[in-house]
């Protein structure tokens, strides 16, 4: 019974953490129409952040979370104003986009190699020992946290995009950025807001994975490929389906390597992603064109 | 734009092409020993997951060389490339190196040294690999380091003394955690039962692995990984397993790991080099390492100065020489007698059982 539990769990945990990268790539991508690989490194640049508030500069642990998701808002804001606002007022194309895309990924992540060394850094404030028994499996209060967290931003997205000014405005753009913008809606606004919450949640994840898997330069882009694949497993362009491929995701990988030897685990995430790809491309909540 | 200029223009193209060309080909490669200089290749793992052993391996050879430069009028230079931790990246890095000729090569890692060795073999170049594999230790590939053997003979013999009766293995998928794992097995395989688990050397979380390891009910847990990822196993065994006795490789004494395991950090043994710092020799390395770079040498610094103490005795030698001056040395190093013995500096004798309580 506590191997079942267990592994529910750890399915639970891992399909958290791909959410949270899931969910604000797939909002971007809902939007903007295209595939913001940098998210992953947005996501690396607050996790760094955290680490030089709070282990380096010694900030209160609470004011460096508080200052490190502003952070993250600015990062996606001004990713989005220098880089992307240029090539959409120069009419560039998706694949344009997609390059500019993986060469942000790349210099920021080289960036952060440079400023603090290709060694994995600690993060040491929440190191429990022990955690809490439930059925017989075991999960620590961070853990609780990283799926509590999802759940909630699963929620207040839901929320936002359903009930909200701007979140109404988002689906106008997404679904058509000329008509919402013959009726007042500046879309460059939107895409502004759609940059700066999906960076916001880049923040929360970036903060949350370095606290429970520690911090390496690589760390958003090794994310981004998980995300990526949920994303396109629960259907890309749609939030909901993101976080849905996510969990769906960290439980076929957890069961996939309770049958088969652990070192399995990333073929497994793949061979799910080439069976949707062939049988069902627009995922499980997409709609097919 | 004219005929004429045109036909100047591409004529100017053609000659630059032809002349890069020309150039490229007629290049030939400096000679190991120039200017006074012999030139050493040093192709470490200064990023990725084995970055810190790298990185103090270059620092005991920066010292090294340093002295050797202050006493003789032939200089070592010291050419060094990132292997990246990724064999393919280091064939790269030995290409470039290559085009230097140097007299001697120098690396890290199992999966990179493996991966040098067919050209290494080729070119006839003497290479010392701190490495734990042991296919290593051929050709003109010299082994300096503890071997897979030296890492779990005295684990073997504590595990089947306890008469623990099953043990789960957690190793690293590559050549390094392959290599623990056959020397293990085959020590103890008769009379414990084995339940392992390969993980991706990618891989932060563990947890299932581990779930499946406790599934079975193991008396006790061997570890073998590198780095931080190493101290991230032992937390994630603690938090599903509790207190079970732990055995690791002996990178768990390094302090990335401790800082990773954070309070998870105790009931751990592992095998490691007896290093002695009352020993005069390595009383004034380690002084001398600390003045330098305000930390305390690593057992990768230590290694790699016991390699360089090794090669100045043969580095007036020619590269067809070389090779034979090193089999036969023989020399006092940091950790007691150096000399190689089937293409391996051996530390067989040097191994002792140490706890983290």
């Amino acid at each position: 019974m506590f191997v079942l539990s267990q592994i529910f769990i750890n399915g639970l945990i891992a399909g958290a953490i791909y959410a949270l990268v899931a969910s604000g790539f797939s909002l971007i991508y809902y939007i903007c129409k295209f595939v913001h690989f940098a998210h992953g490194a947005v996501i690396t640049l607050a996790a760094y952040f955290l680490f030089f508030l709070f282990s380096i500069s010694g900030l209160n642990f609470w004011l460096s979370i508080i200052f490190t998701l502003f952070f993250s808002v600015l990062v996606g804001w001004l990713i989005n104003k220098i880089v992307y606002e240029k090539f959409r007022k120069r009419k560039a194309n998706s694949t344009i986009f997609l390059i500019a895309s993986f060469a942000l990924l790349i210099l920021l992540e080289s960036l952060i190699l440079i400023l603090f060394g290709p060694d994995i850094k600690t993060i040491s404030y929440i190191k429990i020992l022990k955690g809490f028994e439930f059925l017989g499996a075991i999960i620590t209060p961070l853990q609780i946290v990283i799926v509590g967290i999802s759940i909630f931003l699963l929620i207040f997205l839901w929320f936002f995009m359903k009930k909200t000014k701007i979140g109404k405005a988002m689906r106008a753009v997404a679904d058509n950025k000329d008509v919402a913008e013959i009726v007042g809606i500046s879309s460059e606004k939107i895409y502004s807001w759609a940059f700066s919450i999906s960076s916001l949640i880049a923040g929360v994840a970036g903060i949350l994975v370095g606290l429970e898997q520690n911090l390496e330069p690589m760390m958003g882009g090794n994310l981004m490929i998980k995300g990526f694949t949920s994303a396109i497993i629960g259907g890309i362009g749609s939030v909901p389906g993101a976080i849905l491929g996510s969990f769906f995701l960290g439980f076929a990988e957890n069961f996939g390597i309770w049958f088969l030897p652990s070192g399995y685990k990333d073929a497994i995430a793949f061979i799910i992603l080439f069976i949707f790809l062939l049988f069902r491309p627009q995922g499980i909540l997409g709609v097919k064109k | 734009m004219n005929k004429t200029t045109k036909t100047i223009l591409w004529l100017m193209v053609a000659i630059i092409i032809i002349g890069g060309i020309w150039y490229g080909v007629s290049r030939k490669p400096t000679t190991s020993t120039i200017n006074g200089f012999i030139k050493i290749g040093a192709i470490l793992p200064l990023t990725g997951d084995f970055a810190e052993y790298g990185k103090d391996e270059l620092s005991a050879l920066e010292l090294f060389v340093e002295e050797w430069n202050s006493k003789n009028n032939v200089k070592i230079k010291l050419l060094v490339e990132d292997s990246r931790t990724d064999p393919k990246e280091a064939i790269s890095a030995l290409n470039r190196l290559l085009l230097e000729n140097p007299k001697v090569f120098l690396t890290v890692g199992s999966s990179i040294s493996l991966s040098l060795q067919p050209i290494i073999n080729e070119k006839q170049i003497p290479t010392i690999a701190v490495a734990v594999n042991p296919d290593i230790a051929k050709g003109f590939m010299i082994q300096n380091n503890p071997t897979a053997d030296d890492y779990v003979n005295l684990v073997a013999q504590e595990i089947l003394k306890k008469n623990f009766k099953k043990i789960g293995l957690i190793l690293r998928n590559d050549d390094f955690g392959k290599a623990i794992r056959e020397s293990l097995t085959e020590k103890i395989k008769n009379k414990v039962e084995i339940i392992e688990e390969l993980v991706s050397t990618e891989e932060f979380d563990f947890r299932t692995p581990v779930t499946k390891i406790k599934s079975k009910n193991p008396d006790v847990v061997f570890v073998s990984h590198v780095s931080k990822k190493l101290g991230l196993i032992i937390f994630q065994i603690r938090n599903l397993m509790g207190n079970i006795p732990i055995y690791a490789n002996l990178e768990v004494s390094y302090p990335e790991v401790k800082e990773a395991a954070g309070a998870s950090y105790y009931n751990i043994k592992y095998s490691d080099l007896n290093i002695d710092y009352n020993q005069p020799d390595l009383k004034t390395f380690k002084e001398k390492y600390v003045l330098k770079f305000n930390k305390e040498p690593s057992l990768d610094s230590i290694l790699a100065y016991n390699e360089m103490l090794i090669l100045s005795n043969c580095l007036s030698y020619e590269k067809g020489d070389l090779l034979n001056c090193l089999l036969k040395t023989s020399v006092n190093g940091l950790t007691g007698p150096l000399s190689i013995l089937n293409n391996r500096i051996d530390y067989s004798e040097s191994m002792v059982m140490k706890e983290i309580k």
